[in-house]
């Protein structure tokens, strides 16, 4: 190497060391300002060995800023995750650090890794701005649905069960003269079929001999006739199967137990009442943290009105009288839920 | 202050270790006059990453990390292309050796010894710049964050550490007996640079570039974690991760079952001389 090109190359060197000695001074005397993180609109998350709290965001869809605060012992990495994909992420967070990421996310479900990678995910949701400024959209996702839609089918199945169960026994109990067994397994079995009272009618075909009819389950409990208790049985049994084998969509259920309620409003006095009711709680509590998150003074209203309608149902004697307006109230509430979580669009 | 300091101690290696390999290759080929380019080359890349981390951290932009790990998996995998070739030129080179015809060390050199060089040269440059930009801005979030003046000094530390590491490597490599350099640090080289070709499909990974076959092989991020400091300096060295995934086993794996018996495969002695080309 030519003696020329060293010192060509040691200029180039001392003129860079003079750039970064001048940057350090800008960047040492603007640190304060730099240092304040930018409190409006960022998003903290703190990130601790096991979760992110929170671990379920909705945030509007542009380039949302996260300040991503790192309170675990280990250094870790936080990445928004599309699937497998990596939409964005920060690598070496040391413990106590606070960095911030502003990737430019467009409407979706994303997930979001917190602490060591093989922790549980959270939820990241990136809404599309609406134009409007204030309160932001905060309408379940598809995928918000899923959980609670998978949980009431697990409630069906189990209650279709109960109702096969007990339609067999009482069967059984009636063949062997046993009428006491008979009737308390029949009201069993009532009352289980009154909790799938939201969803039933999409089994119809099975469920209708099981309403109405002489192997109705309220007529049998009162006539004890063992033929149609059988009949009723075999029902119970398709009826079972039908429900494993079906999974309701989100705005059946809850259009369902909206259903329910309208209609108990018009005929306070059934005598299914209480397990109908008992029914639509179930959908009621699955569904309330999605209910609150997009609306959380409807979600209080519902929780009221329905303790209401229970703490009525509850008395020996229910006064028809009072039930009815309290139960249109509550009718009334689940309309607006079923807005509330986007789903009364028939699609 | 443990933390930054083996963050800082493993990307410090990862620039260190190919520095230390390239300097010890080009002291033990003769080519010692090219040493000054290379430290020229490293405080170029030094003093630009150094630049580029206090100009982000003043107009306060986000550290462009997919950029940054799409970079850094294009460097290493031109780094596994050229640590891989160096190997392959060695084995050539102790063959003649071994058959005592040093000079054609020289009059293989010669002829493309300048490109080949340069190449070198640039290698270094960007294995330093590859991990020298994101090592500034975490160095940078060490003064600014709250944690106090030992994340700094833990920080700092570990890059000395780094250093002193590729300085190990270096002094290692030229110490070590010539045709021995040739026979194992050729293996060490080889499992370094399948190390950074599974970490270049990590890195195109997290830059969003290659999506397949992520699912995780094993998990050892409980008991060898990356912050740990044996984690850590195998992850500088040797490519380790904690949590691999079955893309990064498998090119691991794929390039050592290849290179390997290749580089084993043929005696080294050979049975007649050969005119070196």
């Amino acid at each position: 190497m030519t003696n020329r090109l060293k010192f060509l190359l040691l200029g180039a060197i001392g003129l860079l060391a003079v750039i970064v000695v001048g940057l350090g001074v800008v960047y040492v005397t603007m640190r304060p300002k730099t240092q304040t993180p930018s409190g409006n609109g960022s998003i903290a998350i703190a990130v601790s060995d096991k979760t992110c709290t929170p671990d379920t965001l909705v945030v509007p869809a542009g380039a949302p800023a996260f300040q991503i605060h790192n309170t675990s012992e280990h250094a870790i990495e936080w990445e928004i995750l599309n699937g497998v994909m990596v939409v964005a992420e920060r690598e070496n967070i040391a413990p106590g650090f606070t960095v911030t990421l502003t990737p430019r996310l467009e409407p979706g479900s994303y997930q979001m890794t917190c602490g060591l990678l093989s922790n549980p995910h959270g939820m990241l949701t990136v809404v599309a701005a609406d134009g409007s400024t204030t309160a932001l959209p905060k309408a379940p996702t598809l995928v918000d649905l899923v959980g609670p839609t998978a949980e009431y089918r697990v409630f069906a199945i189990q209650s279709s069960q109960q109702l096969a169960n007990a339609a067999n026994l009482a069967a059984k109990a009636l063949k062997a003269g046993d009428t006491a067994t008979a009737r308390a397994q029949l009201v069993a079995a009532n009352a289980a079929l009154g909790r799938l009272a939201p969803v039933v009618h999409l089994f119809q075909q099975d469920a209708g001999p099981l309403q109405s009819g002489p192997t109705s389950l309220a007529s049998l409990a009162k006539s004890l006739d063992g033929a149609s208790a059988e009949a009723a049985a075999r029902s119970a049994a398709v009826l079972s199967g039908s429900v494993s084998a079906t999974t309701a969509a989100p705005r059946e259920i809850v259009a369902g137990a909206g259903d329910i309620v309208t209609a108990l409003a018009a005929d306070p006095g059934n005598a299914d009442a209480a397990s109908r009711i008992a029914g639509v709680r179930k959908i009621v509590d699955l569904f309330q943290p999605l209910t609150a998150r997009a609306d959380k003074a409807l979600a209080d209203k519902i929780t009221a009105d329905l303790g209401v309608v229970e703490a009525s149902l509850a008395k020996p004697n229910p006064d028809t009288a009072t039930l009815k307006p309290q139960l249109a109230d509550l009718g009334a509430d689940m309309t607006d839920m079923l807005s509330a979580l986007g789903l009364n669009t028939t699609s | 202050m443990l933390v930054p300091f083996l963050i800082m101690l493993r990307e410090g290696i990862e620039a260190s270790l190919i520095v230390g390999i390239v300097a010890s290759y080009l002291v033990k080929t003769n080519r010692r006059n090219w040493l000054f380019a290379v430290w020229c080359g490293v405080a170029m890349a030094v003093l630009l990453c150094a630049a580029a981390g206090l100009l982000l951290a003043i107009i306060g932009a986000d550290f462009p990390q997919k950029q940054q790990e799409f970079f850094e998996a294009v460097i290493g995998l031109v780094a596994v292309g050229m640590l891989t070739s160096m190997v392959f030129w060695m084995k050539k080179a102790s063959r003649t050796i071994s058959t005592g015809l040093k000079n054609e060390i020289d009059a293989a050199l010669s002829e493309s010894n300048h490109h080949h060089g340069l190449a070198l040269v640039g290698l270094v440059f960007f294995a330093v710049a590859r991990e020298g930009f994101e090592s500034m801005v975490f160095l940078l979030a060490t003064f600014q964050q709250s944690s106090g003046v030992w994340a700094a000094a833990g920080a700092l530390l570990g890059l000395v550490c780094a250093a002193i590491v590729g300085f190990a490597i270096y002094w290692g490599g030229v110490k070590i007996n010539l045709s021995r350099f040739f026979r194992w640090t050729a293996v060490f080289i080889l499992i370094v640079a399948a190390g950074l070709l599974a970490g270049s499909v990590r890195a195109l990974h997290e830059a969003g570039v290659w999506n397949g076959l992520q699912q995780v092989v094993f998990d050892w991020s409980h008991v060898l974690p990356m912050d740990s400091p044996l984690g850590a300096f195998l992850a500088g060295i040797l490519g380790y991760q904690d949590m691999p995934t079955a893309s990064e086993v498998i090119v691991y794996l794929a390039f050592l079952v290849i290179a390997l018996p290749l580089f084993f495969g043929v005696p080294v002695l050979p049975a007649k001389p050969r005119n070196a080309t």
